[in-house]
């Protein structure tokens, strides 16, 4: 999962095209696993092993039901570890769907970043059963550099680049300047923390740096033309 | 009030975990404040685990971003990394000896006027979700009972966190860390906002944020989320 993680945070990388899905799943323990981006009306799989993880999809954005709606919409975990277990009313349609691909155990993390809701990460197993304490780990440490890939590059720093996005991932003034980004530019925090991102990017310099100067009111975005 | 009061209203004031509007960030904002007074501490603060290990500040009994950024330096060396590391307390450092121990973090505690650090876990059976991080202004330290009273505000801060009095499956454990993490960086994203309409510092801008809470009585986090999200109006709420 390190390798992943590394590949996805590369300078540079192309995003979550830079890892085989097949191997993330693999390193998981899931059959499968699949990354949708939340756009209006629904989700968007922008990335996914072969096999059923696209019919998963297929299925939710139909029905409009299934542990990827719920885990977008709730912004929690949504673990069900095995479907056929599964009181009826809880997915109606989509349970009985999944079961007939061979799918027995569901796993929605939701990509966020508090307000900012970008998309889901749904892993699935033909096993029924929960996951390890140490696959759990790993599933939330791919949701988070899934997060940073669907965000955009940050520029490379003296630390490798994932590090000094995770580091900075819940450093209090990238969200603060965040916050502050969206009312100068009258954005949403999620366009707001991507200009702050791009920024930082394009003038090579570590994000919290940038973000530090935004809170300090060093730095305004609304006065300068990038 | 005395001691034996105050600590009886403040036990009762955390049993409000088990009530409905309940809210993680405020109930644990409360519980640093009380650790202050109750432990005659300078400062405390929770610092969760994140999935990666990475300890993030949830709760602060002043939210100054000095204080803040000490807390956060903690993901070097500290006492709460040692604390989290070593799955114990460590209790009563005095900082003036522990330029070695900690480098970096031990004069940058110093210089914020602070001369003896804490940390005490935040544990769930063999698991450290985070820890209680208190700073003495003084060289003393926690003695016998007050130790004992800081690991049960420790271990009150815990069950609010996770809310449930059983919890057996990791997965329920991850998720309720993670909403408490999400619900702090909301709290930022709002204090951006407010900082940038009010024109005050992100630093005040948490206790306006509270103030409107209490005197609309709303939920904290919800209220965040609401300005964070822009269905809230600012103007109006400050009105």
């Amino acid at each position: 999962m390190a390798g992943i993680v590394s590949a996805l945070a590369r300078e540079g990388s192309p995003g979550l095209g830079a890892v085989a899905a097949a191997a993330c799943a693999d390193a998981l323990g899931l059959t499968g696993v699949a990354v949708s981006v939340l756009v209006p009306g629904g989700g968007d799989v922008v990335w996914r092993t072969d096999g059923a993880s696209a019919r998963l999809d297929d299925l939710q954005f139909t029905l409009g039901q299934g542990p990827g709606v719920d885990a977008a919409a709730s912004g929690e975990l949504v673990f069900e570890a095995d479907l056929e277990a599964l009181p009826a009313q809880r997915w109606p349609a989509f349970t009985p769907a999944a079961l007939e691909l061979g799918v027995r155990a569901v796993f929605a993390v939701p990509l966020q970043i508090g307000v900012i809701r970008l998309g889901v990460v749904l892993g699935h197993r033909d096993a029924a059963g929960t996951l390890s304490s140490a696959a759990l780990a790993d599933l939330l440490v791919f949701a988070s550099a899934a997060t940073g890939a669907l965000l955009g590059p940050l520029s490379d720093g003296p630390e490798p680049q994932w590090v000094s996005d995770q580091t900075s991932g819940y450093r209090a003034e990238v969200h603060q300047a965040t916050g502050m980004i969206s009312v100068q530019l009258d954005v949403t925090q999620a366009v707001a923390l991507i200009r702050l991102r791009a920024y930082a990017f394009s003038q090579h310099r570590p994000l919290a740096d940038v973000a530090a100067d935004v809170v300090a009111r060093r730095l305004r975005f609304d006065d300068n033309d990038d | 009030m005395d001691r034996e009061q105050r600590l009886a209203e403040t036990f009762v004031e955390l049993a409000d975990t088990l009530t409905d509007d309940f809210d993680i960030i405020d109930f644990l904002h409360v519980l640093a404040a009380r650790c202050v007074e109750l432990l005659d501490v300078g400062a405390a603060g929770l610092l969760l685990a994140d999935h990666d290990g990475s300890l993030v500040t949830v709760a602060a009994s002043d939210e100054r971003s000095r204080l803040l950024e000490l807390f956060e330096a903690q993901n070097d060396e500290g006492p709460c990394r040692d604390c989290y590391r070593l799955g114990a307390a460590v209790v009563n450092v005095d900082l003036d000896g522990a330029l070695e121990r900690w480098p970096r973090f031990a004069p940058q505690a110093i210089a914020g006027g602070f001369r003896s650090a804490n940390a005490l876990p935040l544990r769930l059976r063999s698991q450290v979700i985070g820890s209680l991080n208190l700073f003495h202004l003084d060289p003393g330290g926690l003695r016998g009972t007050e130790l004992r009273l800081a690991q049960a505000l420790a271990d009150a801060a815990t069950i609010g966190i996770l809310q449930q009095r059983s919890v057996h499956r990791g997965e329920v454990v991850a998720g309720q860390l993670q909403q408490a993490l999400t619900s702090r960086i909301v709290i930022e994203q709002a204090k951006g906002v407010l900082a940038e309409r009010l024109k005050v510092s992100a630093d005040d801008a948490f206790e306006v944020l509270r103030g409107v809470a209490r005197s609309r009585n709303r939920l904290l986090s919800e209220l965040a989320r609401d300005v964070a999200s822009g269905t809230a109006d600012v103007a109006t709420l400050v009105r």
